[in-house]
């Protein structure tokens, strides 16, 4: 399986990583339980940074699309194929809508919203 | 007098190996490339940030290696048909002590190889200069240490050093508190087997030197090396055992026969190992085209 990133494209270079690692895993060319490699040997055979990749990991990891086994390796999750099809971007964008069509209905400005947006993602700690 | 004989051969064996027989096959390749690669077919090949003339340069490095090859191994028969003239046997190196020269002479021997591998190195990074692809492709397989080498190897050569050190320390010679020249020694050692290890790790997961290399031949060029590490790490720990042995049951008169056939297995398991692994007939010159797609 070979992975191809554009360092042109619009499309942030981690976000093309997870989504060809997910293609891979849907269409079958990678399955579970096969190993991936680390961070540091994909980073340098497409050069680019360590933390890109490291950050497509830590998506990757979060989607349950991949695992790490300790020093043994990143593997694919025995779920992957049926995780890979979630796309959490785009259910966070319809769970946001309907909350911000909720507000405006009860006559909440775009303004007032985007006030208490940033105030709760300052203070997510 | 066999003692006599034996050396003699020996040495110069290695003055044939060492400065003639591969330094002669290594330009053999570099000429052939040149000749069947050309310039013209193949731009990415000679492609450099730094040269104008690359092809030209390469050519003027590789007349300047076959010379200074031929003036080293003119020097190496000149001084053997010396030591045979003035009858210089084993006995006379251990009585005074030149046992140095041996090791000045091999390290003499190998210095226009040391210099080529250091302008490739340097070759190999104005052609990463030269302009990164905006399309880049990886593989999502890991490349792990036992896809190259069979574990065999690996246990061995980490035996093998444990053997050595508890050999050597065990010497009447190197007995508590230890000679600064044990310490020494000890430490090279270690060192050395910790620069092989770094060394296989950073060509197993680290940057590719020849950025239009194939994926093939990226992992032809790690077998190569792999393989060349861990051999010079077994022969390394063997050599040492035989040494001192040599040494502790009153042999040395074998010593610089020992020593001269030890480089010259260095010569064959290291460069030698390289050129078995990396044929040219079995590389992909077709990604130097213009054309090339991805690697």
């Amino acid at each position: 399986m070979r992975i191809i990133v554009n360092i042109d494209d619009e499309v942030p270079l981690f976000t093309q990583l997870v989504a060809q690692v997910k293609k891979a895993v849907l269409s079958g060319e990678m399955e579970a339980g096969a190993a991936m490699p680390s961070i540091r040997q994909l980073a340098n055979d497409l050069q680019i940074n360590n933390k890109t990749v490291a950050k497509a990991y830590r998506l990757l990891e979060r989607d349950q699309v991949i695992q790490t086994k300790g020093y043994r390796g990143t593997f694919i999750h025995p779920d992957a194929k049926e995780n890979s099809g979630v796309d959490l971007n785009a259910w966070v964008l319809r769970e946001l809508s309907k909350t911000i069509k909720a507000f405006r209905d009860v006559d909440v400005t775009d303004s007032e919203i985007r006030i208490a947006f940033s105030h709760v993602m300052h203070n997510r700690n | 007098m066999l003692i006599d004989i034996l050396f003699y051969s020996v040495l110069l064996a290695q003055v044939l190996i060492v400065s003639a027989y591969y330094p002669n096959k290594f330009s053999c390749r570099a000429a052939y490339i040149l000749e069947k690669y050309t310039e013209e077919d193949y731009p990415k090949l000679y492609q450099n940030s730094y040269y104008k003339n690359p092809g030209a340069r390469f050519k003027k490095k590789l007349r300047a290696f076959k010379f200074a090859n031929g003036v080293i191994c003119f020097i190496g028969l000149g001084v053997l048909l010396a030591m045979i003239i003035t009858s210089y046997t084993p006995s006379h190196i251990k009585e005074n002590e030149h046992m140095l020269f041996l090791l000045f002479f091999f390290l003499l021997q190998t210095l226009p190889m040391i210099i080529m591998s250091m302008s490739a190195y340097k070759w190999y990074r104005y052609m990463r200069e030269t302009g990164k692809p905006k399309l880049r492709s990886a593989k999502l397989t890991p490349r792990r240490l036992f896809d190259f080498i069979s574990p065999i190897y690996v246990v061995l050569a980490i035996v093998l050093y444990c053997v050595w050190l508890g050999y050597y320390l065990s010497s009447p010679d190197n007995a508590l508190p230890w000679r600064w020249d044990t310490v020494v020694t000890v430490i090279v050692m270690t060192t050395l087997n910790l620069f092989y290890i770094y060394s296989i790790r950073h060509y197993l997961q680290g940057k590719k030197n020849n950025p239009h290399q194939a994926y093939k031949d990226q992992l032809m060029q790690i077998e190569g090396i792999v393989r060349v590490y861990i051999y010079a790490s077994i022969g390394m720990s063997v050599s040492l055992i035989v040494f001192n042995a040599v040494n502790r049951y009153g042999l040395d008169i074998y010593e610089p026969v020992i020593i001269s056939a030890y480089f010259q297995i260095c010569m064959i398991l290291g460069v030698g190992q390289m050129m078995r692994s990396e044929r040219i007939e079995d590389m992909d010159f077709d990604v130097y085209k213009e054309d090339a797609g991805l690697v």
